[in-house]
């Protein structure tokens, strides 16, 4: 029986660059927590050129979430954090990807895993979720050594950690 | 065995000395090779996890050089990928090991080193 995807609002890029800063707005607005990307960008340390050290996510717990940093994921690991109704980032090599014409470090948020198919929102495209066979997708995650962050709430916490 | 090393004195008799250091060097280089244990490919996932988890997101390792030496290494470049796109500055992975040669000064140079390149107006 297949399992429904995250309803995660989808969020595309507010300047260039912004991926990851969309994926925590995506995750953000998923707990109904709304932030502009700019913001966002400056709370997890945005560096123009550079962008964010990936693991800064983590930092997301200001907004009374809970984020937990994850390296070697597996596609198993994605498949429980989604039914378990906790939004994934991952960072991928878009090079691997097959609706992707560049060749670039890139987050996406993840709304569900089937078998054979990854569904992601991908903040760079307008429509989502789209499906990813999970081979490009395992190729496009590994090149980055499968690193994700687990995006949930903690119980009990409303918005900007106020208990 | 022996055959094979008279065609080698013969073709190499037939060198400059100049051309004899070459073949020296190329096959010094594919010893050093037979030594690696850390293929280039691994090199280059190595530091792309790296700088996306420690220094920015947007950066990711290019395709690595592999440098001779007391201790050889794979040299990955760090390749900016938004606004001006190209190679900023490098890092070394020991080709025994895998281990990756920074120090916790290191994320700072590399990003000092990216804004550097994206503030310069040359072309790559």
């Amino acid at each position: 029986m297949s399992m429904p995807l995250l309803p995660v609002p989808h969020r595309t890029e507010d300047f260039p660059g912004a991926c990851l800063p969309a994926c925590c707005q995506m995750a953000l607005a998923f707990w109904g927590i709304i932030e502009s990307q700019t913001r966002i960008a400056a709370r997890i340390g945005h560096i123009d050129g550079a962008g964010t050290p990936a693991r800064n996510v983590t930092r997301l717990s200001i907004f009374g979430l809970e984020v937990r940093w994850h390296e070697h994921g597996t596609i198993d690991d994605l498949r429980q954090a989604t039914a378990a109704g906790q939004v994934p980032i991952v960072f991928l090599h878009t090079g691997e990807l097959p609706y992707w014409d560049q060749d670039t470090p890139h987050a996406t948020v993840v709304t569900g895993v089937e078998a054979g198919t990854v569904y992601v929102n991908d903040p760079a495209f307008e429509s989502a979720p789209i499906p990813v066979p999970v081979g490009d997708f395992q190729l496009a995650w590994d090149e980055f050594g499968c690193q994700w962050a687990a995006v949930h709430r903690l119980p009990n916490v409303s918005a900007m950690g106020q208990a | 065995m022996d055959t094979t090393y008279e065609r080698l004195g013969t073709l190499l008799a037939k060198l400059t000395p100049e051309e004899n250091w070459t073949v020296l060097r190329f096959a010094e280089f594919l010893l050093e090779q037979r030594r690696v244990s850390v293929d280039a490919r691994a090199a280059r996932r190595k530091v792309s996890a790296w700088l996306v988890r420690d220094v920015g997101n947007l950066l990711m390792g290019g395709e690595p050089e592999y440098i001779l030496g007391e201790r050889p290494v794979w040299r990955v470049p760090v390749v900016v990928t938004h606004g001006r796109r190209g190679c900023a500055t490098f890092v070394d992975v020991d080709t025994q090991t895998g281990e990756l040669l920074i120090t916790e000064d290191t994320p700072q140079k590399v990003l000092a080193d990216v804004h550097a390149f994206v503030a310069s107006p040359a072309s790559n």
